[in-house]
């Protein structure tokens, strides 16, 4: 038996024993606390606290691999928000927002193309089976909101969003594997706060607080302004 | 430990201080009724899928068992006339 459902189990059966007992002797008391038991205990047993460390081992590698491409030859990156050419939204390492035209991409990973220079594209974004799961539930919540609360209720992750006032914005999140950008829970995060904001996001500035990875973004207007 | 281990504990807390001073069964189960009505309305952002499903058979099933209650009381009630 797994170690995980000893303590619901016995929690379900401590009430259904505690539930008989109250009735049996008239102990009103003891049949409620006997039906509580049993309604914590089945929810106790709903629980699934292993979720974040089995994303993390399966997401480790994955990221190491995605790392290799070396960001570092393009200093910035775009987060694009899905629309037509990418469905499934898109992380682009440039070296300048200048040329960056989202009429030429297409949905697909690799070295591309610009009008002045060049750029690598990732589609989809890392984290986009996140993205989806956290927002296909709620839909009167933004994406953002929806991230946040999904990534915290599965213990997962945690995300803070700060407005500097200069029209830029800082996120403070907590990665689930090194490699910055693609890291599943960093890349839904950007992905979340682009769809939310309704533009592409330019990040300019990234280092480290503790475990919290601090992103700097700037919004760069819709996707229609860049097509 | 996320959000949820939090919502969860305070949803037992209540349960529990719920169970000790409710007058009767009835009473008890009405309050359990209202608490995991509240707690899917505003705590299923920070409840997990499973969490949240399981909490839905609950509430239903207090449903059930306080109208069958309701029921029984009406029909003591009816007799007594």
């Amino acid at each position: 038996m797994d170690r995980r459902l000893i303590f619901p189990v016995s929690l379900v059966f401590f009430g259904i024993v505690l539930w008989y007992y109250g009735g049996y002797s008239g102990l009103q008391v003891y049949a409620n606390l006997g039906i509580s038991s049993i309604i914590i205990g089945l929810l106790t047993l709903s629980m699934d606290n292993e979720s974040s460390k089995l994303l993390k081992s399966t997401c480790e590698a994955f990221c190491e691999i995605l790392d290799s491409f070396n960001e570092n030859s393009f200093p910035l990156l775009i987060v694009i928000p899905p629309y037509e050419n990418l469905p499934k939204g898109g992380l682009l390492f440039v070296s300048s927002t200048e040329d960056v035209s989202l009429g030429i991409l297409r949905a697909k990973t690799g070295r591309i193309s610009l009008r002045y220079s060049e750029g690598y594209l990732i589609t989809p974004v890392p984290g986009w089976g996140l993205f989806e799961e956290a927002t296909k539930e709620v839909v009167s919540e933004d994406p953002y909101s929806g991230l946040s609360n999904f990534l915290a209720a599965e213990g997962v992750s945690s995300l803070r969003l700060f407005d500097n006032g200069d029209g830029s914005y800082v996120l403070f999140v907590k990665p689930l594997c090194l490699p910055k950008f693609f890291d599943p829970v960093v890349s839904a995060s950007l992905l979340s706060l682009a769809v939310s904001m309704d533009s592409l996001l330019e990040v300019f500035d990234v280092d480290y607080t503790g475990e919290f990875l601090t992103l700097h973004f700037k919004p760069l207007g819709g996707v229609e302004e860049w097509a | 430990m996320g959000l949820r281990f939090y919502v969860l504990f305070i949803f037992s807390i209540l349960t529990v201080l719920g169970a000790m001073m409710a007058g009767s069964t009835g009473q008890f189960l009405a309050l359990e009724f209202l608490l995991v009505v509240v707690f899917y309305e505003f705590g299923r952002a920070h409840l997990g899928k499973k969490t949240v499903s399981v909490m839905k058979y609950i509430a239903f099933f207090l449903a059930v068992v306080f109208i069958l209650l309701a029921l029984q009381k009406i029909e003591t009630v009816l007799e007594g006339i």
